[in-house]
């Protein structure tokens, strides 16, 4: 790897790092665009946002949108996005997490092109990065805005070079860093030390497996519940298997059919399989890197939430690198059984390409940068612009309940949540009628009426209204210590008079 | 190493770039001299009924066909729009006892949803009274209470506290075995106060103390 820094310009690389750049800039404007046309959310932006926010001023974790005083290691277990404080020294804004996710996924581009070099050639390993990256899954993410596991994306691609160049302690340190990006990258270290003990590398195999096991039990064992208000680890929703670890993992084994049935056992999940193993005509399933997939998917296909067995969302998008590295793999491998079959080397890498090409132009709905081409995305409607105006109207240094879309316009000056979680507190509240709810996801429990009726209420006065967004607002309460609370040390060192 | 510096020099003159881009201008809203809204602040009565949101232009998704229904008469007074007529299933809702009495419930019967509701007085208009019964499980008073310099010489050792519209033991107290449920079994009298609480000391039987209360339990002093 260490050539690689040194020549990211030279000869070698240089169509590769065009390709990055290239991309960089079409997901950097693919979030700019989504952020100025209030695409985005406070789910999962606006928390991110705020968490690097305070980690940038050296502060603990907290995010207003889960709730107040909410640390964010009780819901999950990502320090990795610590390292993202510094940009905020250059640019306090949410979009930065957009460029900094963009750089993430370029990243990537780099071990899967050198990868796929040593085994096809210059041209088809340019044609599988280029097809890689502009991939479904890698747009998912983007379209998601930001997420921790885009850490993992460029992670799991190092660690696969890494352990196809036999460089062991790159595959530790990686390995190491990979923990810090979720509590279920245990699963994922204990599967790279899978491939290890497949090469006979023991000591390290055991190691790794231990250490994964052990990151992964003491993160959902004592850190999150340690954090987490109800003093648990919110996310083991897996009924069927059963109600701790433990008892999945007895069934499992005890039961190894019917735990491959739920793996298939809804459309869902069958269309799943389809977009990910089809494109790649199967091939990942002969590589033993597919390996390092099977933690993931099989965590999201057990799972009892619809949401992980979708080709939506961030959730796919670490599997790229792993099911496209695995099935060059595989690729070279059949090229090197059948010599006959040596043409392959260029026209699958190129069927891959065109796969993509033609899902951007006519797949929008797995495809987001088909947006981008039609032009769809450059369109501001005259609700955007209402949006608009009427955060700006918002002061600084306030409590606000805003709608799940407006949120991520208001974290960099307020302290912001969604409707109905700073019922004390709050003095602002916009609510949008142009939404089915007020948003957050599951947690999201107001249709915009109910919100609406909620907020009256609670003391809140209509102020503005404009295109079916309401601006609300109302005194602080002084005897619920509104005003400190209102208040973060960060928010304090910028706006806080005393006043 | 000086292309990744070039680099990195380039993503900062970006930001740069980025932040001037950025400055949407503020413009904040004057609410100086605003106070918090109460529900008699947001809905009036006039001859012709109760005046609120549902005579405003309707926002998507708003509810337009609606009744408004008094929990003191069980009957409708107002109609919004052209609302379907109450069935059984509306009226169970409409006459359940989680209501406090004097309240007014804004129904879409269509939905079988509450969409408001507020409390009134006497004669109808809105006030600012919980629309649901304040469950109060006692009270407190010298007959229970320890006084400061903690002489309780001519205190009852032990009292029961009775609702008497319902003639039941709502709560109770011995100083001496600092316990709160007592075994009392009531007596009504017919020269209890209506819509009050008494308090009983269980040594004699005798009414120590009274008191008016609301219909929600609030004690009128």
């Amino acid at each position: 790897m260490g050539d690689l820094f040194r020549t990211p310009f030279g000869r070698e690389l240089r169509w590769v790092t065009a390709l990055a750049a290239v991309a960089a800039v079409v997901y950097s404007t693919v979030s700019l665009l989504r952020f100025s046309r209030f695409q985005s959310a406070g789910y999962d932006l606006g928390i991110f946002d705020q968490v690097v926010r305070q980690y940038s001023a050296f502060m603990t974790p907290f995010s207003e949108i889960k709730g107040l005083g909410y640390n964010i290691f009780g819901d999950h277990f990502h320090p990795i996005i610590a390292s993202l404080a510094p940009l905020y020294w250059i640019w306090n804004d949410p979009r930065m997490l957009g460029i900094a996710l963009a750089l993430l996924m370029t990243a990537s581009v780099y071990p899967v092109y050198l990868f796929s070099q040593a085994r096809l050639g210059h041209w088809p390993a340019f044609l599988v990065s280029a097809g890689y990256i502009f991939w479904w899954p890698i747009q998912g993410l983007v379209d998601f805005d930001f997420h921790e596991i885009a850490f993992g994306v460029p992670l799991v691609a190092w660690i696969i070079y890494a352990l196809d160049r036999r460089s062991y302690i790159a595959v530790t340190v990686l390995s190491v860093a990979l923990l810090g990006v979720r509590e279920d990258m245990g699963f994922v270290v204990m599967a790279i030390a899978f491939v290890l003990l497949l090469r006979r590398r023991w000591k390290l195999a055991i190691t790794l497996f231990l250490v994964g096991m052990a990151a992964y039990l003491v993160v959902t064992g004592k850190v999150i519940p340690h954090f987490n208000l109800s003093g648990n680890f919110g996310y083991w929703v897996y009924s069927g298997l059963g109600p701790t670890m433990g008892a999945a993992i007895i069934f499992i084994v005890s039961h190894p059919l019917k735990t491959l049935a739920i793996l298939f056992d809804h459309d869902t999940k069958q269309l799943l399989w389809a977009s990910l193993f089809l494109p790649l005509g199967l091939l990942p399933l002969g590589s033993v890197y597919v390996l390092l997939a099977a933690p993931i998917l099989l965590s999201r296909l057990l799972s009892d939430r619809p949401g992980t067995w979708t080709t939506g969302f961030q959730y796919n998008a670490i599997l790229a690198p792993v099911l496209v590295m695995a099935a060059v793999d595989m690729l070279f491998k059949l090229m090197n059984r059948f010599p006959k079959l040596r043409s392959v080397r260029i026209w699958v890498p190129g069927f891959f390409a065109v796969t993509v090409a033609a899902g951007i132009a006519f797949v929008p709905a797995v495809f987001p940068l088909n947006k981008l081409v039609t032009g769809d995305a450059f369109h501001y409607t005259a609700h955007m612009v209402a949006q608009q105006r009427i955060v700006n109207m918002i002061p600084s240094g306030v409590c606000v309940e805003a709608d799940d879309r407006l949120v991520p316009h208001l974290t960099n000056r307020t302290v912001v949540g969604l409707v109905g979680r700073q019922v004390d507190y709050a003095s602002w509240a916009v609510i949008d009628f142009d939404q089915n709810n007020t948003g957050g996801g599951g947690d999201g429990n107001f249709t915009p009426f109910t919100g609406l009726r909620f907020k009256q209420d609670h003391g809140f006065t209509e102020v503005y209204r404009e295109d079916n967004i309401v601006l609300l607002y109302r005194p602080y309460s002084p005897e619920l210590g509104a005003p400190d609370h209102c208040s973060t040390p960060y928010l304090k060192g910028l706006y806080w008079t005393g006043k | 190493m000086n292309s990744l510096l070039t680099g990195a020099a380039m993503m900062t003159l970006l930001a740069l770039v980025l932040t001037g881009c950025a400055s949407e201008t503020l413009t904040p809203l004057d609410v100086s001299g605003m106070d918090r809204t109460k529900t008699a602040g947001r809905i009036s009565y006039t001859a012709g009924g109760y005046v609120g949101w549902w005579d405003q232009a309707p926002l998507p998704g708003q509810p337009t066909n609606l009744v408004l229904y008094s929990t003191s008469t069980n009957q409708v007074v107002q109609t919004v729009g052209s609302p379907a007529a109450l069935s059984a299933k509306n009226l169970e809702f409409l006459q359940s006892p989680k209501w406090a009495k004097s309240v007014v419930l804004v129904m879409d019967p269509s939905t079988n949803s509450i969409e408001d509701s507020f409390a009134v007085d006497a004669h109808g208009a809105p006030n600012n009274k919980p629309t649901t019964p304040t469950k109060i499980s006692g009270y407190e008073g010298w007959w229970n209470g320890t006084p400061a310099d903690g002489n309780v010489a001519g205190l009852p050792v032990e009292t029961v506290q009775i609702n008497t519209d319902t003639n039941a033991v709502i709560d109770g107290y011995n100083r001496t075995t600092k316990s709160t449920p007592i075994n009392y079994t009531v007596v009504p009298d017919p020269a209890w106060p209506k819509h009050s609480i008494v308090i009983i000391d269980t040594s004699t039987n005798k009414v120590i103390h009274s008191f008016k209360i609301e219909e929600d339990g609030t004690p009128l002093y």
